[in-house]
């Protein structure tokens, strides 16, 4: 995938700071979550839908900073939905008796799937795309061959419910929990060394490494952390729901990725930030809880993801960035023209 | 005993010794396989080759009509299992006009569907499976609104559809179907100037592009011969259950993918070829089958998958640097 960016990478926006579009989004879609009830059906939200629209934000929140930080580096990490899963089922299994037993399992189920995918990327030289969907299909098999294709009930339903309890009305814990670690990975890398190593080997890998930058090992942790905050993320989410999915779907990928997107990160690598990733998950999550209080059927929710994906992936396309530079470039030059016809008028 | 490396260059003359070692290694997997299956009580009957070779109809017929999109190097689609059950829904929904017609239609909407997702990764170079995901959650919105997620059936009296279920001297027509496919894509893609492209796009994008390939048509056309391959596994797979639902392309946009990577076909592009992937197609058939005999669940079959996925994926890889030495 790094390879084909060149030419994205050639024609990059460094004018426009990359963390307005996700701000103006989440402000966008929580001026959309308050108003089009109010005006539309004369609904008015109340905190109980804020807090219900932010568990969205604690289900998938973590994997999209997870995939996130995967595309900053210039990989794709299908396999978050993979560790979201085997890592749900891990926490919930082993956590009965003591649920931070179970967190502990399922980190170790992602770092696990992160050490060894990462290697496989890092050492031979292979594509993160076929590797990852490879890690997916095993972690998703596990999953459904340990729970024996049931959904596993947390009998600890007590620290479920705490996982739920409100704060200042309008987040739970796990939101909080969420919240929390999306700020530690922000200080980690805003402005720090391990922020520009980053996004130097996404922005060019091969002059990283030239640079003696250790290329290897950010590509493997990244993996790591992505394994990790998946396979937590999930746990977080079947503790409080007191189930582990077997079949999870690709519902937190695409979640994930789209959020990711308009966050900011490029698909070509080298851009994203914490920030903008947290900020976009946050808004996508309240307009998924804008449809859930209109009450509009699923597929309506799909067909608005569907559209905005579609729109991000154009926006973020090279042929067409390149299209609309040569056309601003045609009109330039045409302005240009005429303003020199004006100055020095051709006399016949 | 001590490996100073200083034999290597003798024993190793470079590629071809590789290669046959590549070789060697996909009979002892073969034989391998053969031996499980010989040994797996049940395998060897006539009725379960038969169903071997129906089920992977299904998901041949999509994995070949992906490997063009993969030897363009647009790594793949992950919409193809929506595509199919939009087509079956579809296919049912419009039988009513008669089955050609039905038949017509589900192809057309299956072409431009295609098409449109080529259009933005190929000519507007958008990222092939973010536009696919996206064209997924589109497509499984569409039939859901239209079907009100129910189970949709042929019009009650009409039976001019059961021809596609049919097993003339005990195959599928679906299996004739795949055959057909695989001559066509296969003579398509050595004999046209499309076909030719497609290798050259997979191999160096930016050399196609430099020397004035039109990039942009060929992946379009390759996304619309995928969608369309898919639409008509959706439609085999419709007349097969007789009914539709909106999750009837279960698993098969992943199944797919693996097929294709199971034949051998690189992921970035430039290598590879039909008939490969319905050989990927058969072996995934062949060991799901035989886990099923042996008594193992969906889930073992997925993680092997996998499994075989990711091994194939890194011996592709070995090959592909050892030729460039």
């Amino acid at each position: 995938m790094s390879r084909a960016s060149g030419a994205a990478r050639r024609f990059r926006v460094t004018s426009v700071r990359s963390d307005v579009i996700p701000l103006a989004f989440l402000v966008a879609s929580a001026l959309a979550f308050v108003l089009i009830p109010l005006l539309g059906r004369g609904i008015v939200v109340g905190a109980f839908d804020v807090f219900n629209s932010l568990q969205q934000f604690a289900a998938f929140g973590l994997v999209a900073l997870a995939l996130g930080a995967t595309m900053i580096i210039g990989e794709f990490d299908l396999s978050v939905v993979g560790s979201y899963g085997l890592g749900a089922l891990a926490g919930v299994m082993l956590g009965q008796q003591n649920p931070f037993v179970g967190f502990a399992a399922a980190i170790a189920v992602g770092v696990i799937a992160g050490v060894v995918q990462g290697l496989l990327i890092v050492r031979l030289g292979l594509s993160s795309v076929p590797v990852t969907l490879g890690g997916l299909l095993i972690m998703q098999g596990l999953t459904l061959f340990i729970s024996d294709s049931k959904n596993v009930p947390f009998q600890n339903i007590t620290f479920g419910l705490l996982l739920d309890q409100p704060l200042f009305g309008v987040l739970s814990i796990r939101v909080a929990i969420t919240l929390a670690l999306c700020l530690v990975a922000a200080l980690l890398l805003w402005g720090t060394a391990a922020g520009r190593l980053l996004r130097s080997v996404g922005g060019d890998r091969a002059a990283s490494r030239s640079l003696g930058l250790p290329v290897g090992r950010v590509v493997v942790i990244v993996f790591v952390v992505s394994g990790a905050l998946s396979a937590l993320a999930g746990t977080l989410t079947s503790y409080a729901l007191a189930s582990a999915q077997t079949n999870v779907g690709i519902q937190p990928l695409i979640f994930a990725v789209t959020a990711a997107l308009i966050g900011g990160v490029s698909l070509s690598g080298g851009r994203g930030t914490v920030l903008g990733i947290t900020a976009a998950a946050i808004g996508l999550s309240l307009l998924q809880g804008l449809f859930q209080v209109l009450a509009l059927p699923v597929y309506f929710s799909n067909l608005i993801m569907g559209l905005v994906l579609f729109v991000v992936a154009a926006l973020q396309a090279p042929g067409l960035v390149r299209a609309l530079r040569a056309e601003r470039a045609r009109r330039q030059s045409a302005l240009l023209r005429r303003e020199l016809l004006i100055q020095y008028p051709i006399s016949n | 005993v001590v490996d100073t490396g200083l034999t290597r260059p003798e024993t190793l003359p470079g590629r071809r010794t590789r290669i046959s070692g590549g070789l060697v290694a996909a009979i002892v997997a073969v034989a391998a396989l053969v031996a499980v299956a010989v040994t797996t009580q049940g395998f060897l009957t006539a009725s379960n080759l038969k169903a071997t070779v129906a089920s992977m109809a299904f998901v041949g017929i999509v994995a070949v009509g992906l490997t063009p999109i993969t030897l363009s190097g647009s790594l793949f689609s992950l919409t193809l299992g929506s595509t199919v059950a939009m087509s079956a829904v579809l296919f049912f929904g419009v039988l009513g006009l008669g089955l050609v017609p039905a038949i017509a239609i589900t192809l057309v909407v299956g072409i431009l569907v295609g098409a449109a997702q080529g259009y933005l990764v190929g000519v507007l170079e958008a990222n092939p499976i973010i536009v696919t995901v996206a064209a997924g959650l589109l497509q499984g919105g569409l039939a859901s609104f239209f079907t009100g997620d129910s189970t949709v059936y042929p019009p009650t009296g009409q039976n001019d559809w059961t021809v596609l279920s049919q097993a003339p001297f005990g195959i599928p027509v679906s299996v004739y179907a795949l055959v057909a496919l695989v001559i066509v894509l296969t003579l398509a893609l050595r004999g046209t100037n499309w076909g030719r492209m497609i290798y050259l796009i997979g191999d160096n994008r930016l050399a196609a592009r430099a020397a004035g390939l039109p990039v942009g048509r060929v992946i379009t056309i390759a996304f619309a011969v995928a969608s369309a391959c898919a639409a008509l596994a959706g439609i085999f797979l419709a007349a097969f259950s007789a009914n539709a639902t909106t999750q009837i392309g279960g698993t098969l946009s992943f199944d797919s993918i693996a097929a294709v990577l199971v034949g051998g076909t690189a992921i970035a592009g430039g290598s590879g070829s039909a008939l490969r992937t319905v050989f990927g197609a058969a072996v995934i058939a062949v060991i799901s089958n035989l886990l099923l005999l042996r008594g193992f669940d969906e889930g073992v079959r997925v993680a092997a998958t996998g499994a075989l996925v990711l091994v194939v994926v890194i011996v592709v890889q070995f090959r592909s640097r050892s030729a460039a030495r």
